[in-house]
């Protein structure tokens, strides 16, 4: 597996953008290149890019339909047919393990969302690796052979998926450490392209890629039998009754879940109940301010 | 000389006539693997299971002559998708199928223009259309063939012997 820095990433994201908005992306300064999260592209409105403050124009003429369609094309590798089911999730993960997301005007299938018939505006994740982001809150979650189940939060964009990545990476490298299964259901931790993971998860991960995750905890507790499953972003019932069920069966979690605190995250039913189960035993709180991050630690019980 | 003269206008009117008959079967020959090869780009982008760079390698490893050609032309293309679209590719590729006709190239770059952009349901109602069309353009071709293959070796043959004559 090929290791790059952060601005070989950005050079490489910046392949999916038409040859226009390439050329103007490459004029960013490099010490931005190598901290730029996101290209964005909207319809009628010039391309922008996201550093860890906030969005910035990057100037020009207004991105045409024609410029996102180049997008579309450069994503799938002019293979719409078949990401269809990823872009009904209005998703598509591109070659080098960039997640595009995707807005505009959706096409229904017997009342679900079956992919775009025009496209708005995309947005172009520059994932990278942190080998060593997960330094300040590993000894929380893993020590002595031992991990802690635990759950890791933030608000959207906050470094979740990295942190998470980077934890999955250091438990499964360890030395007398355990099996860690890893459930990327959309293909953003170990980042999957034709089949072969783009991210390093570490070398006693097992991996299962574009699974539905209460699907992917069931098939990993029968087949490979982990002592660790990852997951991140539970969103759905049925992911906390397969996270809990997994749990009965000695197995450790650790997952993320999009909330700013401990209290925003139960007043949604789904994690009051995986709250009260007592499965997670640290919380971890990611904070961005001003464009950097810290980490709050809790013991759940 | 004149009979060397004569000789000489033999042999290019019948040049002429087997070069006519050369370009005609190769347009035909070409026509025909293009059909075929769309068939099987249907079956595999029916399947929802293989980008179009596989489609086309197995249309190209399946094909002969100007088509495989021109399918190691698209795929080289394909390196350059983000600086040209795909169906600028592909139009670019089709430009050295020489042998076809304009309507028969125009049938072609439409499969193009809408592969790899949208669903397998759309994708392969489009390449049964253009299937559809080049096979009718075949068949066209194959009664014309039938009825003038001769004539296009006879006609200069006979031109050049009506001028020798009068020559002699």
């Amino acid at each position: 597996m090929e290791r790059v820095g952060a601005v070989e990433r950005f050079d490489r994201a910046a392949l999916l953008l038409p040859h226009n908005l390439r050329e103007r992306a490459r004029e960013i300064k490099r010490e931005e290149r190598a901290a730029c999260e996101e290209f964005r592209l909207r319809l009628g409105y010039p391309a922008s890019f996201v550093m860890p403050e906030g969005e910035r124009s990057m100037g020009g003429d207004p991105v045409t339909k024609r410029e996102l369609g180049f997008v579309l094309e450069a994503a799938t590798g002019a293979s719409v047919h078949s990401a269809s089911s990823r872009l009904a999730e209005g998703f598509i993960t591109a070659k080098g393990g960039f997640r595009v997301g995707l807005c505009g005007a959706v096409g229904l299938s017997e009342g679900e969302p079956g992919g775009f018939t025009s496209i708005s505006s995309a947005a172009i994740r520059i994932s990278r690796e942190h080998r060593g982001a997960c330094v300040p809150i590993i000894g929380s979650i893993y020590s002595g052979g031992a991990v802690k189940s635990t759950l890791i939060i933030s608000p959207p964009g906050g470094g979740k998926t990295t942190l998470l990545r980077d934890v999955v990476r250091y438990i499964s490298d360890a030395e007398g450490g355990p099996r860690v299964g890893l459930c990327d259901e959309r293909s953003e931790i170990a980042a999957f392209f034709d089949g072969e993971p783009t991210m390093d998860v570490g070398r006693r991960t097992d991996t299962l890629d574009g699974c539905p995750k209460a699907r992917a905890v069931n098939m990993l507790l029968r087949s490979m039998n982990p002592g660790v499953i990852a997951l991140d972003e539970i969103t759905a019932e049925e992911d906390a009754e397969a996270i809990t069920r997994a749990a009965h069966c000695g197995v450790k979690l650790i997952a993320t879940a999009h909330a700013a605190s401990r209290s925003e995250l139960a007043e949604r039913p789904t994690y009051r109940s995986l709250l009260a189960s007592g499965v997670f035993e640290e919380l971890i709180v990611i904070r961005k301010l001003g464009g950097r991050r810290s980490y709050a630690r809790e013991a759940m019980y | 000389m004149k009979t060397v003269g004569a000789l000489l206008l033999l042999s290019a009117a019948l040049l002429t006539g087997l070069e006519s008959q050369r370009r005609e079967k190769l347009r035909e020959n070409t026509l025909r693997s293009l059909n075929a090869s769309f068939t099987l780009l249907r079956s595999e982008i029916s399947s929802g299971l293989v980008t179009t760079e596989e489609a086309l390698e197995a249309a190209k490893a399946r094909s002969g002559g100007k088509t495989r050609e021109f399918y190691s032309r698209v795929l080289s293309g394909m390196d350059r998708l983000g600086d040209k679209t795909f169906a600028e590719i592909w139009t670019e590729a089709a430009e050295e199928l020489d042998a076809l006709s304009k309507e028969e190239r125009e049938a072609v770059d439409e499969v193009g223009a809408g592969l790899g952009r949208y669903d397998r349901e759309t994708v392969a109602a489009l390449l049964d259309r253009a299937e559809a069309r080049l096979g009718s353009m075949l068949g066209l071709l194959e009664k014309k063939r039938l009825k003038e293959g001769r004539l296009r070796l006879i006609l200069p043959l006979a031109a050049a012997a009506v001028f020798i004559i009068l020559m002699l």
